[in-house]
């Protein structure tokens, strides 16, 4: 034997209590499955409940007059056997836990976006308020997902900013930074090697207007990138554009910033003329080109601030940069006499976009260039 | 309830005025819809044209037998019903031909006109749901206590299939409002005759499934329909019962002036009568009508048409930016903005 | 047992409406007599107000029709609709008629349709629906779904005092099931019809529902803040035609991330709506992707456990909150 409860049962829509009126069977009755057991009044209408197994109403719990909710206990039944404690099925609201049928949520592809670098709309959206780039955040350490910046980040950053002094950068400044910004956008790689310079320093002897090493850089570099021009492509989307003419930028620094004077067909012009149209660009200050009119990859001399070995980055427009140190005077092999003599020599750095080139290419334009240089004769 | 259904209405002492302003309605309303026309075909008429040809006699026998205050839901060819119940050349123009002037303002066209202070509902195109629009006035009178007016509202032999139809005629039965519907049973639901739309003898037989009573003419016939017309809403106003009038006659034109009705039935369209013809032909032997009245009565007409016209012609035509673009009459907080 | 419930304080809204304003009355299947409607909001009311309860024939199209009639006489009809479900054949005259009527003519057309909404155990597909997309989408029309026992009073007050056509969502479920000790009808005070209230403050995410959904929405809160430490701002939509744009972008700009729970079905409703407004309008305020979430878009099931995975629960709208905020 045992006891099973007569709940009250969920009538329909909208009813959630109901007040006992009265028992229609005596306590210690037996009942049949469906028999009438108690009349109860809804806010709808008179409503029985009847009872839900065979046996004994063994005891009341409720008594005409009592308020009672969807599920109250009403009176037990003893019943045969072990009882349906829980064959009523749950009156209650929705299970707070749903189990939907997998064919129904097969998951939609969604583009996985992780880590730092991913700016939400509303960072976006105040950075634009602000005039600010994402570069500007470089030094705000962020506390979101993956370390990602939030909002909020930003807006503790800026309220330490407001502490310290600060003074409008120039404008030549904010072009540069812009610049480089722009640049740092792209997977920059380096490649390097030294080269001797002493053929090249008696070479340029014999050259009307004695061109400066920048000068010869350029003219290697333009016939390099013309005979293999790969590194001179520039890539947007699935478009590869590749240069007709191998006009090459020289760095320039100011006080201020950096302007990038441009040498035309540096790959067929003469090292006296490129010589002589360097020191007249720089002459009118012109700076850069027209539309139709754009370099393909620039050289720049640090060697000029005594620095022998950096990594500069092309502008964003161009896909290779040539680097040229200072020379220095170092002990040289003569394999021929056997013996050590002494020499010039500098470091040459060519930094390039990833995307276009990879190493070998880069190291193959690179050896080209400087044996070039190593060869001044055949630049002639 | 009684459901009396007098297939043959004869009221006998139909007043010497009330014949005249039937008949001078009827011609009203034929002579404006051949100007709508007309302008039609010179392509000054935004929207379709659906003229009343052939059914002037019944339509003007309703607006003639209502009164100021009473309810009137027309059907596209209700033109000489209209006019009688006090619309004005002018009311009509402005709308046909897009003024802001007009009652809908360029927002909604030509045969959806409608003034709710004149009493004449502005239909939806779904005809039947204008019928327990009707109802509606008529239970909101009674429950503030104003009596005396009734409701007319006009259907086709094709809204006679609606399921809002049969709502509506149900309801004003079961509540007992003084709605009569009349019924024109013009031939066609657009291209599908009779046999198309329904299966009983006459739609008048319905009444007596409703239980209410219904009444039958022979609606080329201007003094039966206006007899029968006048039985059935004076028959509203004094036992507030809802009255079902059944109007045979035959659409003397196509569906709209878009349509130019090749697939009615070429016999039966030879033998029709015009109302417009029969009409001065019976008052003159009845002697309601003096010999070339008629003619005069064309002329003014005519003359009141020119006149209107060229008034509403120089009236501004409706424009985007004189809009609000406001659906709600209210200032609800939140409102969206225009896009 | 002495708190009043969403029913309790619908048919007091009822019974003031109609002991103010002798141009209110009501009208509708088994509304009058003893037995006062099926969900007996408006039980009692006859005795009181008489002929101004009025039993309809079984004609939703006629019911609709008949109000927006004395509408235009300048009454204030309510109407009732038994299930919200079978509004759908006063479709015609609810969105051509009455929702027309103030642009065509400049005569306004104050009606209201109360329409009993959404799911209950053993429902079924024709007895659990909500009605707020289809009959909101249509110009003109006023579209309230009240979740407390202050806004059903005071929702209906204004629904029936708009001279507007509102179609008025009462959830069944809600029915007995809210219930307020405190509620005074003299006291209550709802805030403008059109704006949106704040159940629950919170930083992290902004949680919109309306209607029943509103609960699962604040049992979902209080999952999400005891075990997972994130706190949702919960926003009761309250009116959704107009739809309250300040109050849900103001919430987003609060908290940069948007769920939307609603117990209507996927397609093209009222959610869809509102991540509209916020991917529109609001796209600078978002730090994550808005989210909805919805009833599987399928008719509803009739048996108890088929529809509980059918309706979003709060552990649905957990899921959701904890993804956006963890985008």
């Amino acid at each position: 034997m045992a006891r099973e409860p007569i709940p009250l049962p969920r009538f329909g829509e909208g009813v959630a209590t109901a007040e006992l009126v009265e028992w229609l069977v005596e306590e210690g009755a037996t009942v049949k499955r469906g028999d009438d057991l108690a009349e109860v009044q809804t806010a709808k209408a008179v409503l029985t409940v009847a009872a839900p197994s065979d046996g004994v109403l063994c005891e009341f719990s409720a008594a005409p007059g009592d308020e009672l909710e969807v599920g109250d206990q009403i009176g037990w039944l003893e019943v045969d056997g072990a009882g349906s404690a829980t064959k009523t099925a749950s009156p209650d609201a929705p299970a707070a836990t749903s189990v939907k049928p997998i064919t129904a949520v097969a998951p939609a592809p969604t583009v996985a976006i992780t880590g730092a670098g991913y700016y939400s709309p509303r960072l976006r959206a105040r950075l634009n308020e602000l005039g600010l780039s994402a570069a500007d955040l470089a030094a705000v350490p962020g506390t979101g997902r993956g370390g990602r910046v939030t909002a909020d980040d930003l807006e503790q950053f800026l309220a330490e900013l407001d502490q310290l002094d600060a003074n409008k950068a120039p404008a030549m400044r904010l072009a540069v930074a812009d610049a480089m910004r722009r640049s740092w956008h792209r997977p920059l790689a380096t490649v390097a090697r030294r080269i001797e310079l002493g053929p090249l320093l008696e070479h340029r002897r014999s050259v009307p207007g004695r061109p400066s090493l920048t000068i010869y850089g350029a003219k290697a570099l333009g016939v390099a990138l013309a005979r293999d021009p790969r590194l001179a492509c520039r890539l947007v989307g699935t478009k590869l554009m590749e240069p007709k003419r191998f006009h090459i930028a020289i760095a320039k620094e100011q006080d201020d910033g950096i302007v990038l004077p441009m040498l035309r067909d540096a790959d067929t012009t003469s090292l006296g003329e490129l010589a002589e149209t360097h020191s007249h660009a720089l002459d009118d200050g012109h700076v850069h080109s027209g539309a139709n009119e754009r370099a393909v990859a620039t050289v720049t001399n640090y060697g000029t601030l005594k620095i022998t070995w950096a990594i500069p980055i092309p502008p964003p427009d161009h896909s290779v940069i040539l680097g040229i140190g200072k020379p220095d005077l170092v002990p040289i092999w003569d394999p021929t006499a056997g013996t050590w003599g002494r020499g010039k020599v500098c470091e040459l750095t060519l930094t390039f976009d990833h995307r276009i080139g990879d190493g070998a290419g880069a190291a193959a334009v690179l050896h080209h260039i400087a044996y070039q240089l190593e060869h001044p004769h055949e630049l002639d | 309830m009684q459901a009396a259904t007098s297939m043959d209405s004869t009221v006998t002492d139909l007043g010497h005025e009330l014949r005249r302003t039937h008949l001078r309605a009827m011609l009203n309303g034929r002579l404006l819809e051949e100007r709508l026309r007309s302008l039609y075909r010179q392509g000054l008429i935004h929207g379709g044209v659906y003229l009343g040809f052939g059914q002037e006699a019944f339509s003007a026998a309703g607006g003639c037998c209502l009164q100021k205050g009473d309810v009137f839901a027309p059907l596209i060819r209700d033109m000489a019903g209209r006019l009688a119940f006090g619309e004005t050349v002018e009311e009509v123009l402005r709308t046909y031909l897009g003024k802001r002037s007009g009652a809908m303002r360029g927002r909604d066209g030509n045969i959806h006109r409608g003034s709710l202070e004149q009493g004449i509902l502005p239909m939806i195109s779904h005809l039947g749901a204008m019928l327990p629009t009707a109802a509606g006035i008529l239970l909101a009178r009674r429950l503030r206590g104003a009596s005396g007016s009734v409701g007319l509202a006009a259907i086709g032999d094709g809204a006679m299939a609606c399921g809002a139809t049969h709502e509506a005629l149900n309801a004003v039965a079961v509540h007992r409002l003084p709605l009569v519907v009349m019924v024109a049973n013009n031939g066609y639901s657009y291209s599908s005759p009779n046999s198309c739309a329904f299966a009983c003898d006459d739609l008048v037989q319905r009444a007596e499934g409703y239980g209410i009573p219904g009444h039958h003419c022979d609606a080329t016939d201007p003094k039966a329909a206006l007899a029968t017309m006048a039985g059935a809403i004076t028959a509203a106003r004094e036992t507030g019962q809802a009255q079902l009038v059944v109007g045979k006659l035959l659409r003397l034109c196509g569906h709209g002036e878009h349509d130019d009705g090749a697939y009615m039935d070429a016999a039966q369209r030879e033998a029709a009568r015009d109302c417009l013809s029969f009409g001065p032909e019976q008052a003159v032997a009845d002697g309601i009508l003096a010999a070339g009245e008629w003619d005069q009565w064309r002329q003014v007409i005519t003359t009141t048409i020119d006149t209107a016209l060229a008034t509403v012609e120089a009236e501004p035509d409706a424009e985007p930016a004189q809009e609000d673009w406001q659906a709600w009459s209210e200032s609800w907080p939140g409102l969206e903005a225009a896009p | 047992m002495s708190a009043t419930s969403y029913a309790g304080a619908l048919r007091l809204a009822l019974d003031h409406a109609l002991r103010d304003d002798d141009d209110v009355f009501i009208y509708g299947q088994d509304v009058a007599g003893s037995f006062g409607g099926a969900f007996k909001i408006t039980k009692g009311l006859s005795d009181r107000y008489g002929d101004r309860v009025i039993n309809a024939p079984i004609s939703e199209d006629a019911i609709a029709g008949m109000a927006i009639g004395a509408a235009m006489e300048g009454m204030r009809p309510v109407i009732e609709f038994q299930f919200a479900d079978f509004a759908t054949i006063a479709f015609n005259q609810l969105v051509n008629h009455a929702g027309t009527t103030y642009w065509r003519t400049g005569k306004p057309c104050p009606l209201t349709a109360r329409l009993p909404v959404g799911g209950t155990p053993g429902g079924g597909p024709f007895h659990s629906q909500m009605a707020e997309a289809w009959l909101g989408h249509h110009p003109g029309m006023v579209v309230f779904a009240p979740a407390t026992v202050d806004d059903a009073y005071c929702m209906l007050r204004q629904a029936i005092a708009s001279n507007d056509p509102v179609i008025f969502c009462e959830h069944k479920y809600l029915y007995e099931q809210v219930r307020d000790d405190s509620f005074n009808p003299d006291l209550a005070s709802a805030l403008p019809a059109g704006e949106a209230a704040i159940r629950r403050h919170g930083r992290d995410c902004t949680v919109v529902a309306w209607s029943a959904m509103l609960y699962d929405a604040l049992r979902a809160a209080d999952v999400l803040a005891r075990e997972h430490g994130i706190e949702i701002e919960v926003i009761d939509l309250r009116c959704l035609r107009p739809l309250p744009r300040d109050g849900v972008l103001g919430s987003v700009s609060r908290t940069g991330r948007l769920v939307v729970a609603s117990e209507d079905f996927p397609f093209g409703g009222v959610a869809a709506e509102l991540l509209a407004l916020v991917a529109q309008h609001g796209f600078g305020l978002l730090d994550a992707p808005p989210v909805r979430v919805s009833s599987l878009d399928t008719p509803i099931p009739f048996h108890p456990s088929l529809w509980a995975a059918h309706r979003p629960q709060a552990a649905d709208i957990v899921a959701a909150v904890i993804q956006t905020v963890r985008f």
